[in-house]
């Protein structure tokens, strides 16, 4: 479908409101690409559209909301057993997760029973294997095979 | 509506904006949060749109309070037949009017000229007021229902009760008066 500068701008208006069935609206865009004329006409009429939105809206004050809300959570607030249904629902991060992996482990090294044994072996067991292999050595004496010929 | 479900609750997507009926059935399920969400989406464009109607600011903080109150609480909303921004501006355009017609005639003249709020002060938002004051009542209330309200031709139909077509050439003739009223005003 094609359209020219007149038909573009009988469309102009119901397509800035986006009302345009979607393959008219296609050839008003680009007949809008192509064309500088009706493109910055069409740019004036969305501008002015634009304007009444923006003129016209508007913040109520900040108690009407905060009033709102309580007025919301008054009403809509859940049960105390879809309160808990929720939380347990609320998906936990991986950081939670890995927290929570961790809480064991670290029990487990605290209570670790290998430091216990490692004590054990100090104290006891490993008594034998620290004493020295070489007894009565002496690193400044002659040895004793060279004793003939000095 | 296709929400994913654990125990019966609705969740909303994080990844994209949920849809305003998506929120309202987190709001009913007693999530906030999603009332947060549709507060934020409304609060200027309808506010805005009760304040030009009634021209009271005061009247319309309460009649704002009333109708975004009494549309979340209002369990007969089937998004199946229109979408929620259309039913929320349907009930707030009912409500204003049922307060107009309390009003004296000298009352609803003066709903024509706001009071100036703190949003004033732009030049250009003025000139635009000016010339949606210049407009008449049916104009006015088509622009502000297609502008503000974000409405459709259908929707805006079915609001006042008449055909699509009337709508659509209703509005070409408000949009054009409007840009006359604008070019009038040096704009």
């Amino acid at each position: 479908m094609n359209v020219n500068c007149e038909a573009c701008m009988e469309r102009s208006i119901e397509y800035a409101h986006g009302e345009l069935p979607p393959a008219e609206a296609g050839a008003v865009a680009e007949h809008l690409g192509g064309c500088g004329e009706c493109a910055m006409a069409y740019c004036r009429l969305a501008a002015d559209l634009a304007t009444i939105a923006v003129a016209h809206a508007e913040s109520p004050s900040p108690q009407v909301r905060d009033k709102l809300r309580a007025a919301v959570a008054e009403r809509f607030a859940p049960p105390w057993w879809r309160r808990v249904a929720m939380a347990c629902a609320r998906p936990i991060p991986v950081y939670g997760a890995v927290a929570l992996a961790a809480i064991p482990l670290l029990a487990w090294i605290a209570l670790d029973p290998l430091d216990a044994r490692v004590d054990e072996a100090r104290d006891g067991g490993g008594a034998a294997r620290t004493e020295p292999l070489v007894r009565d050595y002496d690193a400044i004496r002659t040895p004793t095979r060279h004793d003939g010929v000095l | 509506m296709n929400h994913p479900r654990r125990w019966g609750i609705p969740a909303i997507e994080v990844s994209e904006t949920p849809s305003d009926e998506a929120l309202i059935e987190a709001l009913r399920a007693g999530d906030l949060a999603a009332f947060d969400g549709l507060y934020a989406r409304y609060e200027r464009r309808l506010f805005g749109y009760i304040v030009r109607l009634v021209g009271d600011r005061a009247l319309a903080e309460d009649l704002f309070h009333d109708v975004f109150l009494g549309v979340l609480e209002d369990r007969s909303f089937d998004p199946a037949r229109g979408r929620f921004g259309a039913w929320l501006f349907t009930v707030a355009r009912n409500r204003c009017l049922m307060e107009r017609r309390k009003r004296s005639r000298r009352e609803a003249r003066q709903a024509r000229e706001p009071a100036p709020s703190a949003d004033d002060g732009l030049e250009r938002d003025l000139r635009v007021r000016a010339a949606m004051a210049g407009l008449s009542e049916s104009h006015r209330q088509l622009l502000l229902l297609k502008q503000v309200g974000e409405l459709t031709y259908k929707e805006i139909a079915a609001m006042l009760g008449v055909a699509e077509g009337t709508i659509k050439s209703r509005v070409h003739a408000a949009t054009r008066a409007f840009r006359r009223e604008l070019a009038e005003l040096g704009e």
